[in-house]
């Protein structure tokens, strides 16, 4: 029994990982893709039905968004951003190169107007590197 | 009691020493470290799809040289197909070339419900084979593709159609023996007209290009020329 509980304690050690977990807002569904790249620690912007959150806080609303017709720029998601920015030049003041990502996590029924319009005011921002948050299809052997 | 006794021997008639190891809390300890990496355990880790907004790299006291422009494929989401053409610029040199817009439910009728693009996936496999400038492992750079999508499309069909873009994939300098990264870059197509939020009142001057800018290099991308357009002094992106 002993042999048995250490076999599966090493077992769930080794597969343990702190940094795989993201935290995804409950009222978010993402999508799933096949092609995908792992996923890196970077600002969270959290897009829903209603409203556009980051870090839990709201930072614009989708319904705006979409009265607007067109792409706009969300000041408060932006200025948001700005101050990640100045934040993460604080901790690293010794000229590193700022990364510049931000990664989203989009509702699976939002509009592609919404997330063009966050897509460019992470632009403005200073965030050009922008990733989609998705879950993992399993992926097909390539002929 | 569960335990492991130690037998002290017993030569010369001293007394046996019956000393037990108490295997109790080795269990309790084994168990509380099995619940705890059970219950923290991560069962669904998430991923993500690069989409680069193409900004430039330079300060901007910098001048910007313009660049030759490379071929890029722009992906056309219609209602019932998928537009492909190759474009030097504004110049189409490919195309368009028309593909049947065939979704594939993964988990139909689920709450995980999917759609794939096989063939958009495989149409933009041989066309990147064909006509891509960046195709030799040793080579660094990504050939671009411009994703041009209805304002009322939904994510999830986005998401299918990157990923489709992204099924020709190669191994890049740097990037591990036998790891495969995607061969494109996806960039969304986005207008020039920039505004700011309705309730904004700052005096920020818009921008009133109607057309669609195309992207056609780092220097010269919507981004860029928007910014430009907006700002006279852009110092955003130091």
């Amino acid at each position: 029994m002993i042999d048995y509980l250490v076999t599966v304690v090493i077992f769930l050690l080794m597969s343990f990982s702190a940094s795989g977990e993201m935290p995804v807002s409950k009222s978010i569904a993402l999508p799933s893709a096949e092609h995908t790249l792992d996923m890196l620690a970077a600002p969270m912007v959290a897009i829903n039905g209603r409203q556009i959150l980051m870090n839990e806080h709201p930072v614009g609303s989708t319904q705006a968004v979409e009265e607007a017709g067109r792409p706009i720029v969300i000041d408060e998601l932006r200025n948001a951003l700005k101050v990640a920015k100045d934040d993460w030049k604080k901790v690293n003041p010794n000229n590193k190169e700022f990364p510049g990502v931000v990664i989203l996590q989009v509702d699976k029924e939002v509009a592609a107007l919404v997330v063009k319009s966050v897509f460019q005011t992470s632009a403005l921002a200073g965030y050009p590197n922008v990733s989609f948050m998705v879950g993992q299809i399993a992926r097909k052997q390539q002929p | 009691m569960s335990g492991v006794s130690v037998d002290g021997g017993g030569k010369g008639g001293r007394r046996s020493l019956d000393s037990e190891i108490n295997m109790i809390p080795m269990i309790d300890l084994l168990m509380c470290m099995i619940s705890f990496l059970l219950i923290t355990a991560v069962w669904s880790t998430m991923s993500r799809l690069n989409v680069d907004a193409q900004v430039p790299s330079q300060r901007n006291d910098v001048e910007v040289t313009p660049t030759e422009p490379e071929p890029m494929l722009h992906v056309s989401v219609q209602g019932d197909e998928f537009s492909l053409s190759w474009r030097k610029g504004t110049a189409v040199t490919v195309g368009p070339i028309m593909v049947p817009k065939k979704p594939t439910l993964v988990n139909a009728g689920q709450p995980g419900e999917q759609i794939r693009y096989e063939e958009l996936a495989d149409k933009v496999k041989s066309e990147w084979e064909a006509n891509g400038s960046h195709r030799n492992s040793s080579d660094k750079k990504q050939d671009q593709a411009v994703l041009h999508c209805d304002n009322r499309t939904p994510f999830k069909e986005i998401v299918a159609v990157i990923d489709a873009v992204y099924r020709p994939q190669r191994e890049f300098p740097g990037g591990g023996p036998g790891k495969l990264y995607p061969s494109l870059n996806v960039t969304f197509a986005m207008a020039a007209n920039l505004r700011t939020t309705p309730h904004d009142s700052r005096a920020r001057p818009t921008v009133d290009a109607q057309c669609e800018v195309e992207v056609c290099s780092k220097e010269n991308s919507w981004w860029w020329r928007a910014w430009r357009k907006c700002s006279a002094q852009p110092d955003e992106y130091d």
